[in-house]
């Protein structure tokens, strides 16, 4: 962690429900881009766009708040179904912010593929702060937006994604979310309570919850866990019912 | 905000138990009688039972029972269920929000945080 905190790259690796054409057209088709670039609130207009090496893609983004930012994106390589490289974050009077590097692989034919994409920045001191200005634009759910995209497109489901890093070791953060003490203190929102009326956390276990607000509205849910691996990976649902 | 949330709790608790969410069904082809509603339920619970599902989804405002007519029949309000619709950016918030907490309550949990420290000494 520490030490690619210290790199001049921003590496994201994610891996989505979809197949290789599937992620590259949604990359690379400008009606598809329309639907998920850019930050949660942002929309696009693309001006031109000429996918190949010496080409660019001009387009503007649309802010939550009616801002208007021109970006002109420099192609370098352009590989079809595997690797994108460009210059991103410039546009007519502004150059670029960072050169990306993006492979596309297929993990499972036709069903799975991974992203793989590098930011190179020029120095250290960029690539932090670029990581700090990329977190407060939440530029992150921008690979949300395209696991959300490419399940409605592709099995019709509305789902949404969050995705998230904490500087902890895995061990601390399956304990906060598997441990109902610890859960019931960052799940609620901010001034309610949550109590567990019964917490049976275990594969084909249960539990049962109560929230109450600051306003003194209580509602119940339960949860049913499906899969614990831990510290890996935990599966579970989530309903609101009756008392 | 809250009110909104608290309406939408009730819409949900109503829409998370199927025997309501066939009633629900039943009645987005028209009105029907409490007798006619609960026939398909009968074999598996009583009629007691299926009447306090229905005041489940009265409460939750989901149904309105019919005052002129003399059989009073059930009626679907589907105002409730539009507001369920925008549930996903509900959710999207609720857990933005708790993940968000979820990296404060870390911090105190775990007074010290190695990879923080290498930062800081870094910088110096």
């Amino acid at each position: 962690m520490a030490k690619r905190n210290d790199s001049k790259d921003i590496r994201i690796v994610r891996i989505y429900d979809a197949s290789l054409k599937a992620v590259w057209d949604a990359w690379t088709d400008p009606d598809q881009l329309a639907k998920w670039w850019g930050p949660r609130g942002f929309t696009i207009t693309t001006h031109s766009k000429d996918l190949r090496p010496g080409g660019s893609w001009d387009y503007t983004m649309h802010g939550p708040d009616g801002t208007d930012y021109p970006n002109l994106t420099k192609y370098h390589e352009v590989e079809p179904l595997a690797l994108l490289v460009y210059d991103h974050g410039g546009s007519r009077d502004r150059p670029p912010l960072f050169r990306v590097t993006a492979r596309f692989t297929e993990v499972e034919a036709g069903k799975r593929t991974q992203l793989d994409m590098t930011m190179s920045l020029e120095t250290v001191e960029a690539a932090r702060e670029t990581r700090a200005f990329v977190k407060k634009a939440s530029g992150e759910s921008t690979w949300d937006r395209l696991d959300e995209y490419l399940a409605k497109e592709i099995s019709g489901q509305e789902r949404f994604v969050i995705n998230r890093s904490f500087d902890a070791p895995i061990a601390t953060m399956w304990k906060l979310w598997t441990d109902p003490e610890h859960f019931s203190r960052w799940l609620p929102p901010t001034g309610a309570t949550m109590k567990f009326i019964e917490a049976d956390i275990r594969a084909g276990g249960k539990t049962r919850y109560s929230m109450t607000t600051d306003a003194g509205i209580t509602m119940y849910g339960r949860a049913h866990y499906l899969e614990l691996s831990p510290p890996h990976r935990l599966v579970y649902t989530q309903e609101f019912c009756d008392e | 905000m809250l009110a909104t949330q608290d309406h939408l709790s009730l819409t949900f608790s109503a829409l998370a138990d199927p025997t309501r969410r066939a009633i629900l069904a039943k009645l987005s082809h028209g009105e029907a009688s409490v007798t006619d509603l609960a026939r398909p339920f009968l074999r598996d619970m009583s009629l007691p039972a299926v009447t306090k599902h229905l005041k489940v989804l009265e409460r939750a405002g989901l149904v309105t029972k019919t005052r002129d007519a003399q059989w009073r029949p059930c009626r679907l309000n589907g105002a409730p269920l539009l507001e369920a619709t925008n549930w996903i950016e509900q959710y999207r918030a609720f857990w933005e929000e708790s993940l968000d907490r979820l990296g404060e309550y870390l911090k105190t949990v775990q007074p010290h945080k190695p990879t923080e420290g290498a930062r800081r000494g870094k910088k110096k």
